[in-house]
C-alpha cells in the first residue's frame, strides 16, 4: 500500500484523543460551511490510515468484553459460531446490516458512525477507503490467527502496509461465475457466450455495478484502476449487449437464485457458486462455470474503523473470524471459501469443498494482480468511481 | 392577550415538531443542493452546477420520465378502479357495505414486499396466470411479457394502492346528498349525466387527493420496479440513493431530489388543471 509511505505517525494518549475528538465535534458545523473553501482547491495529502495507541498500552489497559458494534453484511456476524465466545467474554454484539458496501463509508464518515467497532470491505475498495480514512492499523501480534492464513492473504497489499502492520483481516473469498440451469441449456464456457442471441430474454444481470464492471473489464483486457473514458465506453457497449439479452436486473444475488429456480432466467451475469447449492435445496439443477475469458476473484475482509471505541474486543473479534469454527461456518453457511488452508480438509461436504479451486487459486493470485476500483475523483482522461456509477446508471436507463 | 399567549403556548409543540422534522431537514437539503460536494465531503463554494446537471443530464431526465410515467399511470388506474369500488360500496353494497369496507381496510395491512412477490408468482412464466391460460387451452407457450415489464409494475402497484383511493372517495361519496341525485333524475337526467353533473363534482377533491397520494408514493418508489419491472425498472430514486450512498455526492443528490419535487409538482398542477377543465373539480376548488 504505497500510499502509506511517509505518513507521519504520532501516537496520542487516550485523554488527548478524546479531547481532540470533542474539539472536532464542536467545530463540525462550522467546518462544514467553512473548511471546504474547499473542493475546488488542491486537497492536502490525506493520512491514509489512522494511527492508534500502541498495542501494549491498549491490551493492558482494557480487556475483551462489553459492547461491540458491528456494521456489515447480514450473516457476517456468525451468530451461532460466535455465541460461545460472546458468552465467555461478556461481549454484547450489536449488529446493524448493510444493503451494499457503499453504505459503510456513508455511515462511518457521518456522525451516525460514532462507536462502530468493526466493518468489512471488498478488497477493491481498499485504496479509496484508505484515502477516505476508513481504517486503523494493528499488528500481526494483535490478531495472532493472521499467520494461519494462506501466504497471499498474509502478505497482500490489500490488508497489509509496507511497514508490516495490518489494516484488514481477510475473512473469505470467492470467484465470480456464470450460474446456469444445467437442465435447460448447455454449459457456457465464456462470459462472451452470454451475448449470443440464444440467451435473448433468458439472462439475469445482478445489480452489483462494481463486480459487473470489473468482470467486463477483465473480459475486455482493460486495467480497472487506470481506465480511460474510451475504455469505459467499451465496457458500456459490452454491458448494453448483455442487457439486450437480459430479462431483468436482479437487485441481489438471492433474487438471482430465485430467477434461476423459477426458470425466468437460465444464466447469470455475474454469479456466485453458492447459488448452485441454494437451487439444489429447491430441487433445481443449477451449475456454475469459471469462464475462461475472465477469472475474477472477490475477497471480503474485516477492518477496524477510526470510530471504534472498543478496540480490544474488535481485535479479538477479527482474530475470532479466522478461527477454524468461524471459517467452517464461512464455508458451510455462506458457501464462500476459507482463507485458511488447514480448514479445507475439515470441510465434510464434498460438494461444498469442490465449489472453489483451493489448490490453484493462490497460484492465480500470485500471477495476476487483483483489479482495483478507480479513485473517487480524477482529472483528465482517467475515469473515476463516480464515472463508473454514472455509466451503470446509463446502462440501466437505456 | 392572555388568551392569545395561551394559544401560542399550546401550538408550540406542533411548531417545534414541524420545524424539527420537516422544515429543518428540507432546509438542510436545500442548502446542500447549492454546495460543492464529492467523496463524502460537502462545503463551499456555492454552486448551481448540481441543478444544471440534474436538469440537463439525459440519463437523469430519462429516469425522471420513467418515474413520472409509472406514477401517473398507476395513479390514474387506481383512481378509476378505486372510484368504482367506493361507488359500489357506498351505493350498491347494501348490507355487505361494512364487510366490504372492512376488507378494503384490512387489505392495506398486507405486507408490501409479500404482495410484490405474490405478483411474481402470479405473473411469472410458470406462474398462476400462465398456468391457467395453458390449462384452458388459450395459449400453447407461457406469455413471457407478463412479468418484468412496466405493465407488471403498474398492476402490482394498483393492487397495493387501490384501497387508498377507494377510501378517500368513499368518504366523499357518503356526503353526496342522495336527494340531489334523485332531483337530477326527476328533472330528466340519465344516470350517467346525473353522475357527471352531481356526484362526480362533489367527489372531485377526494379523487384528486387519492390521485396525488398514489402518484407521489408510486413515482418515488424504486423497490417495486426493481423487483418486477425488468430492464425498464430503473427509477430516479435509485440515482438519488447512488449519489448519497455510493458516491457521497450529497449536493447532486439533494439537487436531484428537488428537481424531482419540482417535476412532481408540475405533474400534479397539470392534473389539477385537467380535472378542472373536465369539470371533475369545481370552480374555486
Amino acid at each position: 500500500m504505497g500510499d502509506n509511505n511517509g505518513v507521519f505517525v504520532r501516537y496520542v494518549s487516550r485523554r488527548e484523543f478524546l479531547r481532540k475528538l470533542g474539539l472536532a465535534a464542536a467545530s463540525l458545523p462550522a467546518a462544514h460551511m467553512l473548511a471546504d473553501h474547499s473542493l475546488a482547491q488542491t486537497p492536502e495529502p490525506v493520512p491514509t490510515v489512522t494511527p492508534v495507541p500502541p498495542p501494549e498500552l491498549t491490551a493492558q489497559a482494557q480487556a475483551v468484553g462489553g459492547q461491540l458494534d458491528f456494521y456489515s453484511w447480514e450473516g457476517y456476524d456468525f451468530l451461532d459460531a460466535t455465541k460461545k465466545w460472546r458468552e465467555e467474554h461478556g461481549v454484547d454484539l450489536k449488529s446493524a446490516y448493510i444493503a451494499s458496501s457503499d453504505d459503510t463509508p456513508a455511515k462511518i464518515l457521518s456522525p451516525a458512525g460514532k462507536g462502530v467497532d468493526v466493518i468489512t470491505y471488498f478488497y477493491a475498495y481498499y485504496q479509496t477507503w484508505t484515502e477516505l480514512g476508513m481504517f486503523t492499523e494493528f499488528s500481526a501480534e494483535e490478531v495472532p490467527n493472521i499467520k494461519t492464513m494462506y501466504p497471499f492473504f498474509q502478505q497482500g497489499e490489500y490488508w497489509r502496509t509496507p511497514r508490516g502492520s495490518y489494516f484488514g483481516v481477510p475473512l473469505t473469498w470467492l470467484t465470480y461465475v456464470i450460474n446456469y440451469r444445467s437442465d435447460l441449456i448447455e454449459r457456457p464456457s465464456k462470459w462472451s457466450d452470454l451475448l449470443d442471441a440464444k440467451f435473448k430474454n433468458k439472462l439475469a444481470i445482478v445489480e452489483d455495478p462494481g463486480a459487473n464492471i470489473i468482470v467486463a473489464a477483465t473480459i475486455l483486457g482493460i486495467k480497472t484502476d487506470t481506465m480511460t473514458r474510451k475504455e469505459l465506453e467499451e465496457i458500456k457497449k459490452f454491458l448494453l449487449g448483455l442487457k439486450a439479452n437480459a430479462k431483468t436486473i436482479a437487485p441481489s444475488y438471492g433474487d438471482l437464485s430465485n430467477l434461476l429456480v423459477s426458470g425466468e432466467a437460465v444464466a447469470t451475469f455475474v454469479g456466485w457458486a453458492a447459488l448452485n447449492v441454494w437451487a439444489a435445496k429447491d430441487g433445481v439443477p443449477v451449475d456454475s462455470v469459471e469462464p475462461e475469458d475472465g477469472i475474477v476473484i472477490s475477497i471480503d475482509s474485516y477492518a477496524i474503523p477510526p470510530t471504534c471505541d472498543n478496540r480490544p474486543t474488535a481485535l479479538a473479534w477479527c482474530n475470532l473470524m479466522l478461527s477454524p469454527e468461524v471459517q467452517l461456518s464461512v464455508v458451510n453457511d455462506l458457501l464462500t471459501a476459507t482463507v485458511r488452508p488447514d480448514v479445507v480438509p475439515m470441510i465434510q461436504d464434498e460438494k461444498v469443498r469442490n465449489l472453489y479451486a483451493y489448490d490453484t487459486f493462490e497460484a492465480f493470485l500470485q500471477e495476476h494482480k487483483l483489479n482495483m476500483f478507480p479513485p473517487m475523483e480524477t482529472t483528465g482522461d482517467r475515469v473515476s468511481y463516480a464515472d463508473w456509477m454514472k455509466m451503470w446508471e446509463e446502462v440501466k436507463a437505456e | 392577550m392572555r388568551h392569545q399567549s395561551g394559544g401560542y403556548l399550546l401550538s408550540a409543540p406542533l411548531v417545534v415538531l414541524v420545524a424539527g422534522l420537516l422544515i429543518l431537514p428540507i432546509g438542510t437539503f436545500l442548502v446542500y443542493s447549492f454546495l460543492t460536494s464529492g467523496s463524502y465531503q460537502i462545503g463551499l463554494p456555492l454552486t448551481l452546477g448540481n441543478y444544471l446537471k440534474a436538469f440537463t443530464d439525459a440519463t437523469y431526465q430519462q429516469l425522471i420520465l420513467n418515474s413520472v410515467h409509472i406514477g401517473v399511470l398507476t395513479a390514474f388506474v387506481s383512481s378509476i378502479l378505486g372510484y368504482y369500488l367506493a361507488y359500489y360500496i357506498s351505493f350498491r353494497a347494501g348490507r355487505s357495505k361494512n364487510l366490504l369496507l372492512a376488507l378494503t381496510v384490512v387489505s392495506i395491512l398486507g405486507g408490501y414486499l409479500v404482495r410484490i412477490y405474490a405478483w411474481r408468482i402470479i405473473l411469472g412464466t410458470s406462474g398462476v396466470l400462465n398456468g391457467a391460460l395453458i390449462n384452458l387451452g388459450l395459449i400453447a407457450e407461457p406469455l413471457g411479457f407478463l412479468l418484468f415489464s412496466r405493465t407488471a409494475v403498474v398492476v402490482a402497484l394498483v393492487n397495493i394502492y387501490i384501497p387508498f383511493t377507494a377510501l378517500s372517495v368513499y368518504a366523499a361519496l357518503e356526503n353526496v346528498g342522495r336527494d340531489q341525485i334523485e332531483a337530477a333524475r326527476d328533472l330528466g337526467a340519465g344516470p350517467l349525466y346525473a353522475f357527471w353533473k352531481v356526484t362526480l363534482p362533489q367527489t372531485g377533491r377526494a379523487v384528486f387527493t387519492g390521485f396525488l397520494f398514489v402518484f407521489l408514493l408510486t413515482a418515488a418508489d424504486y423497490v417495486t420496479p426493481q423487483l418486477i419491472g425488468g430492464k425498464t425498472g430503473t427509477m430516479i430514486g435509485v440515482v438519488v440513493y447512488d449519489q448519497f450512498v455510493r458516491l457521497g455526492n450529497q449536493g447532486l443528490g439533494a439537487a436531484l431530489s428537488f428537481s424531482i419535487v419540482l417535476t412532481f409538482a408540475a405533474v400534479l398542477a397539470s392534473s389539477w388543471l385537467a380535472m378542472r377543465a373536465l369539470g371533475i373539480l369545481r370552480q374555486g376548488v
